[in-house]
Parts: C-alpha cells; structure tokens; sequence
C-alpha cells in the first residue's frame, strides 16, 4: 500500500499515513509532553523575570544628606 | 526572536523525547496501553532475538532512565548519550524494513530530534574530541565526581 495523508478521529493509527496529527499512543504522549514542556517552560521564564532584573537605587539611598539628618 | 524560536524548539524535542521514551520504556513494565506490534520484516527476528536474551528488558530500562533525564532536565548529555543506541537501534532496524511509513517517519524524526539535542548540547561533548589524550583515571581524584554535579 502506498503512504497516504489520511486522518481520523477514530483512535485507530493508519499506519500507512504520513499525516502528522495521525499519532500512535507513545508519539501522543510524547506530544503532549512535549506541548506541556514549552508550556511550563515560557511560565518559568516569566516567572523568573523578576528576580532577574538588575537592583535600581532609589533617590533616598543614595542620598547621602539624608544619613547626616539620620545622625 | 530566533533566540527564543531556538531555545523553545530544543526545549521541546527535549521533552518530545523524553517523554516518548520515558512512557515506551514504562509501557513495557507497566502495560497501560498495548504493545505495539511487530510488522512481518526482516528486523523482525533481530527484536524477537533480543526479547528472548532479556536485551529488551535491558533496552527499556535504559529508556526510561534516559527519558527521566531529558523531562527533568537533569544529567541532559549523559541522557542523550544514554539513548543513542536505543534511537539508532530502532532507526536501522525499521527504516530499511518496516513496512508501514507511519513507523519509518516516527522513527526518522526521533533521530534527527535526538541529532538537534546533541548538537544543542555540544558544548558538553567538546573534550570528546581530543586528538591525543592522556589518561587521567578516576582514582586519583574521585572527588571529582561530586565537584562535576
């Protein structure tokens, strides 16, 4: 038989199709997986912005008139 | 933008293959899906050889410790290197083969997956290439091992 582009819902792999969406159980889960992967990745970037920005001195820091009131 | 289509791109073949081979090596032990079958080829007698000599169990041994690296994203070059006879492997004894094309494409696109994963991580791979080496054995420092971690 020759390789075809077929695609159904039926929970059946055709494998004869080329179709990228016709998925045998261990390429869904590997999908899957990997969907969830980028996923978490991109929140974990995000989440992780923060924390990674350089400190920004403030105006009362760094002025140093404020320390000479202080005392 | 082609620094962040490149870094999701090996973040996803990462876990792609990761998770293939982590729920395949599973599978075998576990059984939550069928196996999958055997096609009439000439591979055929080569996995049926290595089923009865326990090297399947082995394999899938070695699948799931592989996978468990890449999806955890940790020790990712000894995982990669881990899984390269298991991807080459299942690579020759299809694609000349198999008789479905569906088998011949997934099994083509684990390995060149696995190519890009190694060429992502190259870096680790660098002092493989070392023209003339001198030996340097773990026993004369072993602590090594743990400052490498």
């Amino acid at each position: 038989m020759m390789a075809n582009f077929n695609f159904a819902l039926d929970g059946k792999v055709d494998l004869f199709s080329l179709n990228p969406l016709e998925m045998t159980n261990f390429e869904m889960a590997g999908t899957i997986i990997g969907i969830a992967g980028v996923l978490l990745s991109m929140a974990l970037r995000r989440s992780a912005r923060p924390r990674l920005r350089p400190h920004l001195f403030t105006a009362e820091l760094a002025d140093e008139t404020d320390a000479g009131h202080a005392q | 933008m082609w620094r962040s289509i490149e870094h999701y791109g090996v973040t996803f073949c990462r876990f792609y293959l990761g998770g293939f081979n982590l729920v395949s090596g599973l599978n075998y032990f576990v059984l939550f899906w069928p196996q999958p079958k055997i096609a009439e080829s000439a591979g055929n007698e080569f996995v049926i050889a290595a089923m009865q000599l326990k090297l399947f169990a082995f394999a899938k041994v070695v699948e799931m410790l592989g996978g468990l690296c890449l999806v955890t994203n940790r020790f990712v070059p000894l995982g990669l290197v881990l899984l390269m006879p298991v991807t080459v492997n299942i690579f020759l004894v299809n694609v000349p083969w198999a008789p479905f094309p569906h088998i011949q494409l997934s099994v083509t696109r684990n390995l060149v997956m696995h190519g890009i994963l190694l060429a992502a991580y190259a870096n680790y791979y660098y002092p493989m290439l070392k023209f003339r080496s001198a030996p340097l054995p773990v026993w004369r420092d072993p602590s090594r091992i743990v400052k490498s971690l």
